[in-house]
């Protein structure tokens, strides 16, 4: 989860007054991570939690995980999260802090698929790869890696407005730095209640974690009714695989 | 590649430029001894001295010489009658209670109460074995040795980088002001595409710096098209060989690396410090990463192969 461009404030870090700012006094800088601090819980044993309906820089894809597409639309979604920031930030407004990473995998989950069966398509499902990857709920095959469709996205102030995207976009364009920012948009996404869980591991050894959190939501009467979703703390070009952390966290309703 | 044996002349070379200057702070432990004249004496830039000297040592330069006057205050308590006053001036506290309370909390014990017990050392504990030792200088010391397994160390050739950038003068811990600068105005101007690296160049060692004078650059990559606008300037930094290693942690930690890298990997390396000061690349963004897992590669620069320094052998070059 190549998080670029990486922008670096420090955490002694407060607004700077520049010459072009408004005179209004900057507010303390929003950290949502900290006001949802209670939907942000990284425990070692699966816990029952509500998330708030929330809004969100994102970008959608289909591909291997950590592989090209993947890379180049985590780069495009940074690039507008820190060009809508600063830019806001220039001009004197709230000042926020860039949430983290997350991401969405639409369809590994086969109890939230569409119904219809995959038929054909789904004999032909690389069961070595399969092995090999996040999420075996031991209920469906997985698909291959490069089939995957994902949704890339960071938390975002409500106050950000879809038409600070497209100015983000041109900035970028002017630059030569577009790339595909113009992709990324804004997303509301209500998860409600949800099973959550920190991974300490490798991405393709998420299934004991997740059998563990589909334990707990069963014992409490729920089952799992979204998709697979990753939060990432660590990251991965550097970290050990064995020391990657990721809270992992699915919707769950009554069963 | 490095021989070994030149590998063991390098360190040598180290040993000895830092053992000059251990003689010379045992000699004038009475005098203001001052940075820059003491890396003068190992060759070194005032820079790049104190990084190697703390990580050679084990203990930071300053330490180290409040160590040695406690070292020699205690000794002067148990074999002379000087009066705990006179000892604690001369050993550069400007009172008797500052001098106190350093002495007990070394030694564990007050001045007077030391100087009434003939038992217990005279002697604090040092990793590097250099104590005070009234008209003997230190011959040798022990070098920190190697404890470089958590860190992922490569010599690489930096590519030149074209960088917009800020100045901060004042303390390291606070240059997140220049960085609000610097990125506010680039992201508005459409500058923070995917692939800018962040990076920020220290002239000097935080640790033996008076916070006011630290000069630091918070640096974004730009390409030929950018130019310098009032306060963003614009410069060239990397060219050359750097010795690259990771830091993992927080930034307050950063010291210790530069101390294992310029103290403990350098002299063994075979290869000779460059002029340009170091840099760090910061991998991720304290934005979004808990401190624990931040990633900062640190760069320090290398002097080319075949250059006249590095070929510099047994005999510690004369300095000026």
């Amino acid at each position: 989860m190549n998080q670029e461009p990486l922008m670096k404030t420090k955490p002694t870090a407060r607004k700077t007054s520049t010459k072009l700012s408004a005179s209004a006094e900057p507010a303390a800088k929003l950290d949502l991570g900290k006001i949802f601090r209670a939907e942000y819980l990284a425990p070692r044993k699966p816990v029952v939690l509500d998330t708030a309906p929330a809004r969100y820089l994102a970008i959608e894809g289909t591909g291997a995980p950590g592989g090209d597409v993947f890379q180049a639309r985590i780069g495009a979604l940074y690039s507008i999260a820190f060009t809508v920031k600063m830019t806001r930030k220039f001009s004197g407004e709230q000042d926020y802090s860039i949430s983290r990473l997350e991401a969405r995998y639409m369809n590994l989950n086969s109890a939230v698929e569409a119904s219809t069966p995959r038929g054909r398509e789904r004999e032909r499902v690389d069961f070595a790869s399969a092995a090999e990857s996040r999420l075996n709920l031991g209920d469906a095959p997985l698909p291959p890696a490069h089939q995957w469709r994902w949704q890339l996205f960071i938390r975002t102030p409500e106050f950000v407005a879809a038409d600070e995207l497209v100015r983000a976009v041109a900035a970028l364009r002017k630059r030569g730095k577009e790339g595909e920012a113009a992709l990324v948009h804004l997303e509301s996404i209500a998860e409600g209640r949800c099973v959550q869980m920190l991974h300490v591991g490798p991405y393709d050894k998420e299934c004991d974690t997740v059998a563990t959190m589909k334990q707990l939501a069963a014992a409490r009467g729920l089952r799992f009714a979204g998709p697979h979703h990753e939060i990432y703390i660590s990251d991965p070009r550097r970290v050990a695989p064995a020391k990657l952390k990721t809270i992992l966290r699915f919707p769950v309703v009554p069963v | 590649m490095m021989n070994p044996g030149h590998k063991a002349s390098t360190l040598r070379f180290y040993k000895e430029q830092m053992l000059r200057v251990l003689v010379h702070i045992q000699e004038h432990l009475d005098e203001d001894l001052v940075l820059e004249d003491l890396a003068k004496r190992a060759c070194l830039s005032p820079h790049h001295f104190h990084r190697v000297f703390r990580g050679m040592l084990g203990e930071p330069l300053a330490a180290h010489v409040r160590r040695l006057r406690l070292e020699r205050a205690a000794g002067d308590l148990r074999s002379t009658r000087r009066s705990v006053i006179e000892i604690a001036l001369g050993t550069g506290y400007e009172s008797h209670e500052a001098f106190s309370r350093a002495f007990k909390s070394a030694f564990g014990r007050s001045p007077s109460g030391f100087r009434g017990r003939e038992e217990g050392p005279v002697q604090l504990p040092a990793r590097s074995g250099v104590h005070y030792c009234s008209g003997r200088p230190p011959s040798d010391f022990r070098a920190v040795t190697h404890r470089l397994f958590a860190m992922k160390i490569a010599i690489e050739t930096v590519a030149p980088m074209r960088v917009a950038f800020v100045r901060h003068t004042g303390p390291y811990d606070q240059c997140g002001a220049a960085w609000d600068r610097l990125c506010s105005w680039l992201g508005k101007e459409g500058y923070l595409g995917a692939g800018c690296r962040l990076i920020g160049v220290s002239y000097n060692d935080p640790e033996s710096t008076p916070p006011e004078k630290i000069r630091y650059d918070a640096c974004v990559t730009v390409d030929a098209s950018f130019q310098p606008a009032g306060d963003i300037g614009v410069q060239v930094i990397g060219g050359g060989d750097y010795v690259r290693a990771t830091h993992f942690g927080p930034y307050s930690n950063l010291k210790e690396t530069y101390g294992r890298l310029m103290g403990q990997w350098l002299p063994r390396s075979g290869r000779h410090l460059g002029d340009a000061p170091c840099f760090e690349e910061y991998v991720n963004s304290p934005e979004n990463t808990p401190p624990a897992e931040l990633i900062t590669d640190v760069f320090v620069p290398l002097s080319p192969l075949n250059s006249p320094l590095s070929t510099a052998t047994t005999k510690a070059a004369p300095c000026d």
